[in-house]
């Protein structure tokens, strides 16, 4: 797939992610990478809290269809959202549940099959995939030097960033 | 730098401290302001009274004055005195001409000359002293003197030996016996007495009837001058003789305004005459000069400002219809160097000079302020204003309506030191507010220190227990006895500090419980990673031994699904081998049907050259008859033996596929199993991920079960990996499999059509044998029968041949076979290599 579109210059952010993943600059940096239909991203270790199967959903109104709906995680509603719907592609392996710590409580994210931990060193990303919406790319903060590469989301920005725009 | 933050006590101080100076301050502030406010009006209004107190005093003073000296004028020009020194005066004056020969030119010239001395000299030099400007043409009003006038000035000015100023001295000039000097020297000492007791600066006596002016105790040139006519008619004095020259009203008088007079050396002058009646009749008027002095003496209080109560800056002073100053300013009578220069801006230049010269405002000083103005409308009151030097004071003026003059007095204070007292006021009330304030702050000090002080006892005591208890200091107690909160939360944190002290001795007992799990179960999953799956790792009962239990059965199922799949790899192995031996068998066999049909085609062929030379060697036939049927009959048994061949390798392939096909029913069993390995390896996958990050968010205590979920993830991994590869393998032999089966049943039919054709081979050699034996019986009948014989042997060559072509197809298919079977087998044995990396238990 090309890759093409503005730079990308997000150093604290790359910082952030090296953080979490308890690696220093020029260091490997220990992620949770997951699929989510063609696309391939990564965390930072630490982001996320708990991988679950999906439980039932229950529908949210007036919300957007990337806003699956809540769920009960620990008798605790977890806001859920499907970022496969949000980049118009389908899942290719049975989808599980990411749960991450977000300001004021937790939310959750289907991937495509259950996350892999991998030890790779982060690299600034050269450019903003042009195909993924805003909401997506403003959460990128590096790439992982790996084929194809992985790209490293800033998760908490993501959450966010999906939290506000979620609302019809 | 980073400002230390106060403490308790510092806040408690604080707060007590705002506490107790708020209200001082907030109540010194409010009271203060009140009485300072209070304070100010009140003392603005004693102050606007006192000033309109001394200006109405002032008022009075100069109102009395006048009157008084209008009073005492009437009542001096009734006395007998007056009236018959008005009648000798104007019956001497009269003839004083004629008694001094002043009608001589002569006599006159001379008298001119002397009195020129006077006026060109003595006058001049004073008024040129006293003023800035020149003095008028005195030389003319000399001249113009008629001659009555000229000996009157000539007999007592020029004549008179007294110096200039004490001129009145002279009573009676020596040699001189005229009426006049005769009628003055009677009268002089009582009028100069009168004008000494009295305070005037003149007396004059007129002769109502002609205007000349018969006596003067001063004997300025004035003297003898007439009012009607002469040189100073159109002065105050000339003003106030016409109002009572003609009038029978005793109480008549008439008063002028402060002019200048040159007679006085151009000093300002007021002049108040009144008529001398005797029995009614007027005989003459009488006239004095007020003293400028008197009432510059009044309005100053004598120089005495402080006395009455005007302070440094206070000043009462008169002014005239036309604003000018009637009374001088107070800062010029007191040289007031700064207020002269400020001045100088508002005067001419001719009058700057005349005032610094005169050291005087009468008369040249104009003050055009809001507060005269309102006065010479008529209007009494009180106003703050600038005054004639710009300076903002408090101003009480009035109108001072006296003897026809139309003046106004002013009485006025700098404002800046009327608000003085003020300003006073309010030092000495933040003076004493302050001090109360002082008083109250100390007595607040000491009672809030000495509250801070036992409020903070306990809190101390709490604060050195936690300190204590920070540097480690376990045993460390409050035991505060305060009997109030803080006792209690003193005992509230004995209580927590035991509390804690248990909680982490527990905390500590199970974490290196934990830690020894973990150790354990790392030891087991170090083992377990080394591929030997009969270890098991101890169940402990801490949050270890879930993951352990997890770990045992993901290494019971790994070990009993690896040693199936060693078993059916075994099988297939065993299988495989069976297959290669009985493709062995079937190639073996095929090689020698092969031989046997080439022999049989060779046999035909040998035949079919038989047959052909049976036409020719009929002679020969039963000799060839018996070879030929020796020949059909081996040809015959090769055939039979190939067809037996046939069936056996049809059986053998049969077998062959069935074991194949169970082969396959196993690889479905083991991709079951795989699929089951891979929901284990997943869920184990998934339950490591969820331990890892729960061992991120423990932190530093969490990192030992990190290691655990890290080496339990890479298992679960590398069992997802093994999975792959046996399913990877199973795939593969389920596709060698589906291909040996179809290469099977496609050899299977080959062979079947071999069998057949070879059956029919043999039914063809059958039909031969008859053939061949009824040859020999029907040999004779071979000629004739030849051709048919050699079409048959035609056709049964090319069915041996089309017989050894199919034998050849089923040989290659059997060879392919057999390197399948191979391949198989091979298979099967990596198989079991790749499973027998692990170590498996004995009961597996």
């Amino acid at each position: 797939m090309a890759r093409t579109g503005t730079m990308i210059a997000d150093g604290p952010a790359l910082a952030r992610a090296r953080a979490g993943g308890r690696s220093d600059a020029g260091e490997l940096l220990d992620v949770d990478a997951f699929g989510i239909g063609e696309w391939r991203f990564a965390t930072a270790a630490g982001a996320a809290v708990e991988v679950l199967d999906p439980p039932p959903v229950f529908r949210l109104p007036r919300s957007r269809r990337w806003l699956s709906g809540v769920i009960n995680v620990h008798g605790a509603p977890v806001p859920l959202f499907d970022p496969a719907v949000l980049l118009g592609v389908r899942a290719v392996a049975q989808r599980k549940v990411m749960v991450f710590d977000v300001a004021g409580g937790r939310a959750g994210l289907l991937v495509d099959g259950l996350p892999r931990r991998l030890r790779l060193a982060p690299v600034q990303a050269a450019a903003r995939p042009p195909d993924l919406p805003s909401v997506v790319t403003e959460a990128i903060v590096g790439r992982l030097a790996s084929e194809p590469p992985w790209i490293l989301l800033d998760m908490p920005t993501l959450l966010a960033n999906l939290g506000r725009s979620a609302r019809l | 730098m980073r400002l230390a933050l106060p403490g308790v006590r510092g806040k408690l101080l604080a707060g007590a401290g705002v506490l107790a100076l708020v209200p001082v301050a907030l109540t010194a502030l409010l009271v203060g302001y009140g009485a300072f406010d209070a304070a100010g009006t009140n003392i603005e209004k004693m102050g606007q009274e006192a000033l309109v107190s001394i200006r109405e005093a002032k008022r009075q003073q100069i109102e009395d004055y006048l009157n008084g000296q209008v009073a005492t004028v009437q009542a001096l020009a009734r006395s007998s005195t007056l009236v018959a020194a008005a009648g000798a005066m104007r019956k001497g004056f009269a003839t004083l001409a004629a008694d001094s020969d002043a009608r001589n030119p002569q006599r006159a010239a001379r008298m001119r000359t002397a009195l020129g001395e006077f006026y060109g000299r003595t006058f001049t030099d004073e008024f040129g002293k006293r003023n800035v400007d020149r003095a008028p043409d005195l030389m003319g009003i000399l001249n113009a003197l008629d001659p009555a006038a000229l000996a009157a000035q000539h007999l007592f000015i020029a004549e008179n030996p007294h110096p200039l100023g004490q001129k009145d001295r002279l009573v009676a000039p020596a040699d001189n016996k005229s009426a006049f000097a005769a009628a003055h020297a009677q009268i002089h000492p009582t009028l100069e007495t009168f004008q000494k007791k009295f305070g005037f600066y003149d007396i004059f006596i007129i002769d109502h009837e002609t205007g000349a002016i018969v006596y003067t105790v001063a004997k300025e040139i004035d003297f003898g001058t007439n009012l009607v006519n002469g040189p100073y008619a159109q002065t105050g004095l000339g003003e106030v003789f016409r109002k009572v020259a003609n009038t029978q009203n005793p109480n008549a008088f008439a008063l002028s305004d402060y002019a200048t007079y040159l007679p006085s050396f151009n000093d300002d002058a007021a002049f108040l005459a009144v008529p001398i009646l005797d029995g009614g009749v007027q005989v003459g008027v009488m006239a004095i000069q007020l003293p400028i002095d008197r009432i510059t003496s009044i309005m100053t209080s004598d120089r005495k400002w402080k006395s009455v109560g005007l302070g440094d800056t206070g000043e009462v002073y008169l002014l005239g219809a036309d604003q000018v100053m009637r009374s001088d300013s107070r800062f010029i009578a007191e040289g007031d160097k700064a207020v002269v220069e400020s001045l100088r801006g508002l005067l001419s230049a001719e009058q700057f000079a005349r005032m610094t010269r005169k050291n005087t405002t009468i008369g040249i000083l104009k003050v055009d302020t809001e507060a005269s103005r309102a006065a010479l409308r008529g209007e009494t009151g009180f106003v703050r204003t600038p005054d004639y030097r710009r300076q903002p004071v408090y101003s009480a003026y009035a109108p001072v309506k006296v003897a026809g003059l139309n003046w106004v007095i002013l009485a006025e204070v700098d404002q800046e030191e009327a608000l003085a007292p003020r300003r006073a006021v309010l030092l000495r009330t933040a003076l004493a507010g302050g001090l109360v304030a002082l008083l109250v702050i100390a007595v607040a000090g000491v009672v809030v220190t000495v509250f801070v002080r036992r409020f903070m006892a306990p809190v101390d005591q709490l604060q050195a227990t936690v300190a204590k208890l920070a540097d480690g200091d376990l045993t460390a107690r409050a035991r505060v006895q305060s009997g109030d909160e803080l006792q209690q939360l003193g005992d509230a944190l004995d209580a927590l500090v035991e509390d804690k002290i248990e909680t982490m001795a527990k905390a500590q007992e199970e974490n290196e419980q934990l830690n020894t799990s973990v150790v354990s179960l790392l030891q087991s999953v170090f083992q377990i990673s080394q591929r030997d799956l009969t270890v098991r790792a101890l169940v402990t009962p801490d949050i270890v031994g879930p993951v352990a239990d997890s770990v045992n059965q993901l290494t019971e199922e790994t070990s009993r699904v690896l040693a199936q799949v060693t078993r059916i790899a075994g099988t297939v192995g065993i299988a495989s081998r069976t297959v290669a031996e009985q493709a062995d068998v079937v190639s073996r066999t095929a090689a020698d049907e092969r031989t046997a049909l080439q022999a049989m085609i060779g046999s035909l062929a040998q035949t079919t050259v038989t047959l052909n030379r049976v036409a020719e060697v009929a002679a020969r036939s039963n000799q060839s008859a018996e070879e030929a049927t020796a020949a059909t009959n081996r040809a015959l048994s090769t055939v039979n033996e190939t067809v037996v061949g046939m069936d056996g390798i049809r059986e053998a392939i049969s077998d062959t596929e069935k074991r194949i096909k169970r082969l396959a029913e196993s690889s479905q069993e083991i991709t079951g199993i795989v699929n089951l390995i891979n929901t284990i390896s997943e869920r184990t996958h998934m339950l490591a991920l969820n331990a890892s990050m729960q061992a991120a968010m423990a932190g530093e205590s969490g990192k030992g079960f990190a290691v655990v979920a890290e080496e339990v993830q890479r298992l679960s991994e590398s069992t997802r990996a093994a999975a792959s590869q046996i399913s990877d393998l199973v795939l593969n032999i389920q596709g060698e499999t589906g291909a040996t089966i179809a290469n099977m049943n496609r050899t299977i039919g080959q062979v079947v059509a071999g069998s057949e054709r070879a059956q029919r081979a043999g039914a063809d050699m059958r039909d031969t044998q008859v053939q061949t034996a009824q040859l020999v019986e029907q040999v004779r009948q071979i000629a004739a029968a030849s051709q048919d014989q050699l079409k048959v042997a035609a056709e049964l060559r090319q069915r041996v041949a089309q017989i050894g072509r199919g034998a050849q197809l089923t040989e290659k298919r059997v060879a392919e076979q057999l390197n399948e079977a191979r391949l198989l087998a091979e298979h099967a044995r990596e198989l079991v290599d790749s499973v027998a990396v692990f170590k498996l238990p004995e009961a597996a």
